[in-house]
């Protein structure tokens, strides 16, 4: 298997001389299995730099799970050169929005409105496939099992595991550990606490062992409590998990668009001093545009 | 109260009994449900307390029922069978069970009892279906509206249909029928026979119900030609709802779109519609909805 970082940013797009070392662009990765099948994880505005590779492989076949339909996740979709040429094959994995109904089949044709881009949906060329995703129902994408879970985030956000020939990886999208509403005091506070401890378990069941996690680390502890409720997780929270979930290593990515590489390189490295890392326990690496990792 | 002199003064022409009529048919209508309006206004603040919303839900039983059926329901097809409104709240996270609440909470408001010579099941779809896609395409018009206050609007855009259909069930009748043969929009027939179409008696109803100003505006106004965003999403809603047969409100002239609607989407209804992929499921999902 093989990953590729093209887009490490959250929430906009954060070009300029402070972060030209992790990189401006927002979510994209690059997942190749063993027979070269290309799995894209969101579609954020590093999915264009990503597509400029991709003409010697036309025509194509690739595979684009969405976790969720927030901006950053989806802007460079209308940019991702593959939908305009006859005899590509673009298969676009989400979620259903269950208040608006809107499914994922939608995300394209609200993007291409006449007064916001100037190509309109019948004008992409190749063929689109969209399949909605729930939780229960695992897909096959030629040899990998792709599993989706519900994370925490104001809109349905899919975590998404994949696994092929014993190599696996996950990726949370956007996500904020679920917290107990209640104060300690409150006679509610052990039920819902019970109930999150619940949730976490399933969590780590689906992330158990895998090789690479890429996690939301948007925010230190410090900066977290006034941010609580955005759907964002911390370093620590995303540390702890990986531990948990016995995972090899962990990419730290939805890096604040208005952190620099050097504050960057300092939240991360206060992160390390925190949390030691013991021997056995996994690897922890910040995500940076145009990172490899291959095993 | 001022609202009730406004409406005698416009509708000085029509005799006092009809006008005491109209005011004590609203007036007999119940109350909207008291848990709808907390949800609705814990919607509405952003900064808005989980335990609240909490609370609002689970004190009310029929609502913590349908929210729990609809989460475990296939559509959402979740791993876990989800067992309380908290347990829904961390596993599908506060805005979510905020917005689905909220449907539930309003669809609740419809009173759902049969009637004569008025299929309260096709309306309900009619409703339910123009407030899913007046919510589905609201951004068309203005991409900062809340597309939860499109579907509550798209939903009780008709409510007015509901007051005739009960107090007034014969001449209500009549002016479906003349609609009909006349082809003409139901609320000039209702002009004609009742003396007040159902926009304007469904104004006074979101009036009585204390709902949002901008809310009434769009139920009093929805038959007028304005030109509010807001407005502009229930109109094409509504005429998609009749073009495809999604229920039946009793009206059976489908308006062309103003050219101010054409020019914001670039085509006419018909190309539009066809541009909304999966509006077939529209009407199988509001069914679902609305028997859960
Ligand atoms: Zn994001
Ligand atoms: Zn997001």
């Amino acid at each position: 298997m093989k990953i590729k970082f093209w887009g490490v940013r959250g929430s906009i797009p954060s070009p300029g001389y402070q972060t030209v070392r992790y990189g401006g662009n927002t979510t994209c990765i690059e997942v190749r299995l063993d027979d070269n099948t290309l799995i894209i994880l969101d579609a954020g505005t590093g999915i264009f730099p990503l597509s400029q590779t991709l003409p010697p492989e036309f025509p194509l076949s690739c595979h684009i799970l969405n976790t969720h339909t927030h901006w950053d996740h989806i802007q460079g979709l209308p940019f991702f050169i593959p939908l305009f040429v006859p005899g590509n094959q673009v298969h676009i994995y989400g979620a259903d929005d269950p208040i608006s109904h809107n499914g994922i089949h939608e995300i394209l044709t609200t993007q291409l409105q006449y007064r916001f881009f100037p190509i309109r949906e019948v004008e992409l060329k190749s063929d689109i496939h969209y399949q909605s995703l729930t939780e229960s129902n695992s897909i096959q994408i030629g040899d990998a099992t792709v599993t989706a879970i519900m994370m925490n985030h104001p809109v349905i956000n899919f975590g998404y595991r994949i696994d092929c020939h014993g190599k696996s990886m996950f990726f949370t999208g956007d996500h904020e550990p679920p917290y107990n509403i209640y104060k300690p005091d409150d006679e509610e506070y052990t039920e819902y606490q019970s109930i999150i401890e619940n949730k976490h378990r399933h969590l780590i069941e689906t992330i158990q062992g895998v090789d690479v996690m890429i996690a939301d680390c948007s925010y230190t502890p410090e900066e977290y409590p006034n941010k609580q409720g955005w759907g964002h997780g911390t370093y620590d929270a995303c540390i702890k998990l990986a531990k948990q979930a016995k995972v090899g290593s962990l990419y730290c990515t939805h890096h604040e668009p208005t952190r620099s590489d050097d504050a960057l390189e300092k939240v991360f490295s206060e992160a390390m001093q925190r949390n030691p890392r013991k021997e056995n326990d996994p690897k922890y690496y910040l995500a940076q545009e145009g990172l490899e990792i291959c095993w | 109260m001022s609202h009730l002199i406004d409406f005698f003064s416009y509708h000085w022409r029509m005799n006092q009994q009809t006008q005491q009529d109209f005011i004590n048919m609203v007036e007999k209508m119940p109350p909207f449900p008291k848990s709808a309006h907390r949800i609705m206004e814990l919607a509405a603040d952003i900064n808005c307390n989980p335990k609240d919303l909490v609370q609002v839900i689970e004190h009310d039983p029929v609502i913590t029922m349908k929210l729990l059926k609809l989460v475990n329901s296939a559509f959402f097809s979740l791993a876990r069978e989800i067992t309380s409104i908290r347990h829904a709240l961390v596993y599908l996270g506060l805005n979510t069970v905020k917005n689905l609440a909220l449907s539930i909470a309003t669809i609740q408001a419809i009173p759902h009892k049969k009637l004569d010579n008025f299929n309260t099941h096709h309306f309900l779809l009619h409703a339910l279906t123009t407030a899913s896609i007046a919510q589905r395409i609201v951004h068309r018009f203005d991409s900062k509206l809340d597309p939860g206050d499109a579907f509550i609007a798209g939903l009780l855009h008709d409510f007015g249909k509901m007051v005739f259909a009960q107090f007034s069930p014969d001449a209500f009748a009549k002016a479906i029928d003349l609609s009909q043969q006349k082809q003409q929009s139901l609320h000039l027939s209702e002009q004609e026979i009742l003396g007040m179409d159902h926009a304007e008696i469904g104004g006074l109803l979101a009036e009585k119900w204390e709902l949002p100003q901008e809310l009434i505006q769009c139920i009093r106004n929805h038959h007028q030609n304005i030109q509010t965003p807001l407005h502009n999403a229930i109109f094409v809603a509504n005429q998609i709802s009749k073009q495809l047969n999604f229920g039946q409100g009793g009206n059976p002239v489908i308006e062309p779109l103003p050219e101010h609607i054409e020019e914001v989407l670039g085509m006419n209804l018909l190309m539009f519609i066809d541009s909304l992929d999966g509006l077939s499921k529209e009407a199988a999902k509001a069914k679902e909805f609305i028997d859960i």
